[in-house]
């Protein structure tokens, strides 16, 4: 049984977009981690 | 469908990132000539120490500060094991197998391929660093794998 | 504490039928187990003869037992433990009366072919490590009893398909029941990805047999790399149908959406073959074109685990605030991390923090030659099976066997310090070997000394790292042994039997359109998206002029 209910947009998810940010900034600052050293050393 | 808007941002996110990972590369492998080793050439397994330039394994000079450097894999060695070559200079390494899949790195560079029989693999490197570095087998290739190793000596 | 409810229906048959069904099921897991346990004390004594602790004698060498690790970690643990896990959740979320036979069919071929490529591997014919590249030519056995293992994974396939045409048959208009419809996405995706493989047995069986004389060293790599990398999505589905069904159950909360976990999952059917050439991203004879074409796919597969690492916070986030906890740090502390059903994927799901991001990097284009083949590889590929993947499987096997046997769990606490114990010692393991492969290390090796050389000096003292973090996981391996065996054996049937259920969909989720439950048109541009991104690539394999090579026995 599903209500509908107001848009789930409007329920708010600061941890969870927390998590997920904190996620992709290790991704960003590792890769570019990673492209210096294939600069150095090609 | 509903999206969350806080999919939406971080979805968003993910992708623009992604995508200044593909640009960033692509960007290298057009100016910079960052591209992996893709060689297409064949060459018969059975023929290699017939067929130039494998014929004569080892470094041959194209003027000063370029060299070639022709390479034959095979358990459990490589073909010349040592090279010497003077600072500075760019190398081109050719090379193939006589056998079984092997692989060509030489660590702490960017010179690494596989090498398969029937295909020549090249890679070149500018050795801008003075020292011996070691040149490894990095694919399994038998009983032995762990001792094929050679050496470049950068004078 | 374990798992929610399920309604067992009060009529005999179903019962009956359940009673069977838990045998078959437990047949998967216990068969999972023991190559787990078998593989780990292999990979043991790897670990150790890498350190240099102990020389593997020749009759017995490094390389035959690394042969055996691969294979009983990446295709018999996995597999049988995915067949298993994804049978329950087809049966238990479609229950009715039904015959097992098909079931039994798949597992016994399956153990068939396993038994024999194990022998074929233990007694040294096979010393061709788990990926098997020609040349390299083992004996027909080994061949012969991969190709049984996969064949009898179809019969389980077929079973979980029939039970997903019988449900829409009788509830039309109604959503394919949210764990079987992931394990029927997975399943469509596993038959798509094991052509590859079957397609390169054809070439090899004869091959090995001696009815040909030369094999086609590039397409048989192809072949197996088309099959390669959705094998660990595979695994992968098999860990996210844990984290967005089963895992919710621990803390009382519900799955964040029903309509985006299966577009995740249906993301992760069409994206995950479309990708094989990231593997041979050094490979001569195939152009720089195709693989930057599979580097490009293999960002877009990463989307839909972008998805669900949002789903699976978003559904602690939801559940944390009921109880009145906000903000990041107080979701964090909440979670049930003192229950092994929990804590075994959450702790699976930090290690994949490393894996994800690994994996990033390796398809990178260029930025693998910084990494192929070394032994920053094999890190990535351990946290990643070996932390999101198995870690999620030993939980869920946490309220698995219980609701399976009828029996608690035996010594919950040491089930709990297991998870625990694997987590340490695999950051540890992992962590080193990637330092390792950064320095330039290379793989498959039996040892790292190269006689003393100066360029592999630093390699030495990641592996005994490396081994220290591999002994802490052996000793992991022991106690969930203990667990599953004791859970077994105990003597007493549990007066209330345990239960296991799956999570219930958030009250306040819209409805899931019904396009995604369309598996079969989703499976046919699942094979239209794998063709285009193969036609090419092997068009110019075959068209190319090149030579077969000889089989050679190396060891």
């Amino acid at each position: 049984m599903s209500r509908n209910l107001l848009p789930r947009g409007d329920e708010p998810l600061p941890a969870t977009l927390t998590f997920v940010f904190i996620l992709g900034t290790l991704i960003v600052i590792g890769w570019f981690g990673m492209f210096a050293l294939l600069q150095a050393r090609w | 469908m509903h999206v969350h808007k806080a999919e939406k941002i971080w979805i968003a996110f993910g992708v623009a990132m992604l995508a200044v990972f593909l640009a960033t590369i692509t960007t290298a492998a057009v100016v910079e000539g960052f591209v992996p080793p893709s060689h297409i050439q064949s060459i018969d397994p059975a023929k290699v120490a017939q067929t130039p330039p494998f014929d004569k394994p080892g470094l041959h000079k194209l003027a000063d500060g370029a060299y070639e450097a022709y390479y034959v894999a095979h358990i459990f060695a490589f073909e010349p094991q040592h090279l010497t070559v003077p600072v500075g200079s760019k190398v081109t390494f050719y090379v193939t197998s006589t056998d079984v899949v092997h692989g060509f790195s030489i660590p702490e560079t960017g010179v690494n391929t596989m090498v398969e029989p029937g295909w020549v693999s090249t890679v070149s490197h500018v050795f801008s660093k003075r020292g011996t570095y070691l040149l490894v087998c990095n694919e399994y290739c038998g009983v032995a794998h762990q001792t094929m190793a050679g050496s470049v000596e950068v004078k | 504490m374990l798992a929610g409810r399920i309604d067992v229906p009060s009529d005999f048959a179903i019962r009956f039928s359940v009673a069977k069904e838990n045998l078959l099921v437990l047949a998967h897991i216990y068969t999972a187990t023991a190559a787990l346990t078998l593989g780990a004390l292999f990979g043991l004594l790897q670990g150790f003869a890498r350190a240099n602790w102990i020389v593997m004698p020749a009759e017995f060498d490094y390389y035959r037992v690394l042969t055996a690790h691969g294979v009983l970690m990446a295709l018999v643990f996995t597999t049988f433990f995915i067949t298993g896990l994804l049978t329950f959740a087809t049966y238990r979320s479609i229950p009715r009366v039904r015959s097992v036979r098909l079931g039994w069919i798949g597992y016994s071929v399956m153990l068939f072919g396993t038994v024999m490529a194990t022998i074929a591997i233990v007694s040294g014919n096979a010393t061709v490590l788990y990926t098997f590249y020609a040349p390299l030519k083992a004996h027909p056995s080994f061949y012969f009893g991969a190709t049984l293992l996969i064949a009898g994974t179809w019969f389980i396939a077929a079973d979980i398909f029939l039970n997903v045409a019988w449900w829409m048959k009788n509830n039309a208009k109604t959503r394919i029941p949210l764990p079987a419809f992931l394990a029927a996405t997975t399943f469509v995706m596993w038959i798509i990805a094991t052509l590859g493989v079957v397609l390169e047995m054809l070439l090899l069986i004869p091959w090995s047999l001696g009815w040909t004389s030369g094999i086609d060293v590039g397409l048989t790599r192809m072949l197996f790399w088309y099959f390669g990398h959705p094998l660990v999505y595979f695994w992968i589905m098999g860990a996210y149908l844990i984290w967005y069904t089963v895992v919710p159950t621990t803390y009382k909360g519900t799955v964040f959406s029903d309509s985006l976990t299966r577009l995740s999952f249906i993301m992760l059917l069409l994206l995950s073959t479309p990708v094989g050439l990231h593997h041979q991203f050094l490979d001569p004879g195939i152009s720089a074109t195709w693989k930057w074409l599979h580097a490009l796919n293999t960002y877009a597969v990463v989307i839909p685990s972008f998805m669900t690492a949002f789903a699976i916070f978003a559904s602690f986030e939801i559940a944390a605030r009921k109880q009145g906890k906000r903000g990041f740090l107080a979701v964090i502390r909440w979670l049930p991390w003192g229950n092994p059903v929990f804590s075994g994927p959450a702790l699976g799901m930090l290690l994949f923090i490393f894996g994800g991001f690994g994996g990033i990097v390796n398809t990178s284009y260029s930025m693998d030659v910084l990494v192929h083949n070394t032994m920053w590889i094999v890190g990535h590929f351990h946290v990643t099976v070996g932390g999101p993947v198995a870690l999620s499987f030993i939980g869920a096997a946490y309220g698995l066997v219980p609701a399976l046997t009828g029996r608690k769990l035996f010594a919950p606490k040491l089930a709990l310090v297991q998870t625990y114990v694997w987590f340490v010692g695999m950051l540890l393991m992992s962590t080193s070997m990637h330092i390792a492969g950064l320095l330039g290390s290379p793989r498959r090796t039996s040892d790292v000394t190269y006689f003393g050389a100066a360029g592999a000096q630093t390699w030495h003292p990641e592996m005994v790292t490396a081994a220290a973090g591999g002994a802490l996981l052996f000793i992991s391996i022991l106690m969930f042994v203990i667990v599953a065996v004791g859970t077994r054996f105990r003597d007493e049937v549990a007066d209330e039997r345990p239960q296991f259920s799956f999570a219930p969909v958030d009250d306040a989720a819209a409805p899931t359109p019904p396009i995604f439950d369309k598996l079969v048109g989703w499976g046919v541009l699942a094979i239209g998206l794998a063709v285009l991104a193969y036609v090419g690539p092997i068009h110019d394999q075959l068209s190319q002029p090149h030579f077969l090579a000889p089989g050679m026995r190396t060891w």
